[in-house]
């Protein structure tokens, strides 16, 4: 993570307001190639409005986005997958009542042959883009690509749309709470295949939560958030676990 | 694993379909009325069924399209009625072509409504197709003025109305190829093309459908707009089988239709359906009917006996199916990923 390569992404004084809210003010940072950023803050510190931000579902009212150094105007989630941004949320990505692979390839489905208007699709290959997409997440026994998401387990369709999102070559994903709803096993499981995926295929992540402990060994650096305002950046060797919990109380940065 | 007979693993793939709880209800129908009366399981009565559930079955095959996608449509009865008196009515004045033609544009001028008004307008689909079943029905009257209208003997004998309903031998009417072709290539296309994925994706969840690039306004719209088009269809097949148009034409067809849908798997929260198990499920109606008439029930009694086999029906797909999947399936295997 050495600092002197250029970031991946950039936020710059990014400003959001709803009404009287002021949901984000001066917000600046960056995430490196094949960093993991916590993005931590209590309820409503402005967290989800940064990635929509990100994802083009918002608009700022102030400030940019800097892609490799490039400005970016990302209008849709989909422009900013192109960008090489993924997005995996809590509880939406998957059609719970649809087969697995209907769901990897969902809006993007590999079609066989077109005939006028109607485009017939390639279900074969989309049960073996499945398989790859299982071995992406290393999923050791093997589940029929033709099952439906609502049998798999919340670990499961975590996994499932993380792999989904390194398949489509994500540079960077950016998880909103994505282990909230989960069992403790599966927390472990899902913050092991992040780390691994960082480790191998040198993917950036944004981890967002509002529980430090959640995230602190799987960071590299933690941006902090509080009411729409950063209070600190700090990296993990810089700090600890404790240092950032008193932070985030205190609403300021305690420096060590 | 082991060995299983084949019998038993068709069978366990059958049951695993949806439309598994519709053909258990007709093998149930059939076996009852035949023990009643051994002349119900006959070639003849099959083709009655047939052609009385055919209007039902072509109506359930466009709204379990709308159910797919997570909406109703209630507007089919009258778009129905007023596609068959439009297609009369402009014969008169037109080319029985440029009737059709115009007949099914104006059906899916309501289909374009109904997306409109729930897709744009938000309104609740409950409620914009219920406006538009009355707003059809009245035009309907307007029309009509209440009078039955009729095609003329030349036209009746054309060659379009021969092609929607004619005889075409052994006691087999167009309307039942009609209605098995419709379901067979609206099931292809809900469940082997990317438009019949979107309207699951869409039904089964909107909101993350969106965050994959699919627009499930644009979807739901485009399910509507197919919806009304086959019910307009329909109308125009009942108008060249019927000869006479009545200005109650297709009156309560719409709960009908849905209701051989969920017979036939559909849900109603959408992103389940299917269409083959829909038509089923019109003929399961259709096939009460035929039986009740043939056992002398009294002939205002049927629409109980749709409310009772709607219900059984559901509760077939409800707690018998799934009950009887666990018996004979093993649990699917729920695995991990690596640590
Ligand atoms: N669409 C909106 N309209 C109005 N106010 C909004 C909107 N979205 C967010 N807000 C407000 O902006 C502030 C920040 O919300 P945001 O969802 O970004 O917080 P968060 O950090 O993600 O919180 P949580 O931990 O609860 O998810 C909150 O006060 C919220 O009420
Ligand atoms: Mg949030």
């Amino acid at each position: 993570m050495s600092e002197k390569k250029n970031p991946l992404i950039k936020f710059e004084n990014i400003g959001k307001r709803f009404g009287r809210i002021e949901a984000l003010k001066d917000i600046s940072f960056s995430v490196f190639p094949g960093e993991i950023v916590g993005l931590v803050g209590d309820n409503g510190a402005g967290k989800t409005t940064v990635v929509k931000i990100l994802a083009g579902i918002y608009k700022p009212d102030k400030g940019k986005i800097y892609i490799e150094e490039e400005e970016a105007n990302i209008t849709s989630p989909e422009e900013a997958r192109r960008a090489g941004i993924d997005f995996v949320h809590q509880d939406i990505g998957l059609a719970e009542d649809l087969e697995i692979r209907r769901n990897i390839f969902l809006g993007d489905e590999i079609v066989a042959k077109r005939v006028g208007p109607i485009e017939f699709l390639d279900l074969d290959k989309m049960s073996k883009g499945t398989k790859t997409v299982y071995h992406i997440i290393g999923i050791t026994s093997d589940i029929d690509p033709k099952t439906e998401v609502s049998e798999l387990s919340g670990g499961q369709r975590q996994g499932i749309k993380i792999g989904r999102a390194v398949y489509y070559k994500a540079r960077l994903i950016v998880l909103d709470e994505p282990v909230r709803a989960l069992s403790v096993r599966e927390r472990g499981k899902i913050k092991n295949l992040i780390v691994d995926l960082n480790k191998k295929e040198g993917i950036s992540f944004i981890y967002i939560t509002h529980n430090i402990r959640e995230v602190y060994d799987v960071a590299h650096k933690f941006v902090l958030l509080d009411r729409g305002i950063k209070i600190g950046e700090i990296k993990k060797e810089e700090t600890s676990v404790s240092r950032l919990e008193e932070s985030i109380i205190k609403g300021e940065l305690v420096s060590p | 694993m082991k060995e299983r007979g084949r019998v038993i693993q068709a069978f366990e793939i059958f049951l695993n379909r949806r439309e598994a709880g519709a053909v258990i209800s007709i093998v149930f129908l059939f076996t009852l009325f035949t023990l009643k009366n051994p002349a119900f399981l006959s070639l003849p009565v099959i083709q009655t069924i047939l052609v009385n559930g055919a209007w039902i079955g072509m109506l359930a095959t466009g709204q379990s399209y709308t159910l797919a996608s997570g909406e109703f449509d209630l507007s089919v009865e009258s778009v129905f009625g007023l596609a068959a008196l439009l297609f009369v009515v402009f014969t008169e004045s037109i080319s029985i072509y440029a009737s059709f033609l115009l007949a099914t544009l104006i059906a899916a001028g309501f289909g374009f409504i109904n997306g409109l008004l729930v897709t744009k307008a938000e309104i609740n689909s409950l409620i914009a197709t219920l406006g538009m079943l009355f707003f059809g029905r009245g035009i309907i009257y307007l029309i009509s003025r209440g009078f039955i209208r009729s095609l003329s003997t030349s036209t009746k004998s054309s060659f379009l109305p021969q092609m929607l309903a004619g005889a075409i031998g052994g006691g087999w009417s167009a309307l039942i190829i009609w209605m098995i072709a419709l379901a067979i290539v609206f099931e292809i296309i809900l469940f082997y093309t990317k438009f019949g994925n979107h309207i699951l994706a869409v039904g089964s969840n909107a909101e993350s459908s969106l965050s994959r690039g699919i627009s499930p306004g644009l979807t739901k719209w485009k399910a509507f707009l197919l919806c009304s088009t086959i019910a307009g269809f329909a109308g125009m097949t009942a108008a060249s089988e019927l000869i006479s148009v009545s200005a109650d034409l297709g009156n309560g067809m719409a709960l009908k239709s849905i209701a051989a849908c969920v017979i036939g798997g559909c849900s109603l929260r959408g992103g389940r359906a299917s269409v083959i198990g829909a038509v089923l499920g019109a003929i399961f109606l259709s096939s009460l009917s035929s039986g009740l008439i043939l056992m002398g029930a009294p002939p205002y009694s049927f629409i109980s006996f749709v409310g009772l086999a709607l219900i059984g029906g559901v509760m077939l797909n409800k707690f018998l199916l799934p009950f009887l999947r666990k018996k004979t399936l093993p649990i699917n295997q729920v695995s991990d990923f690596k640590s």
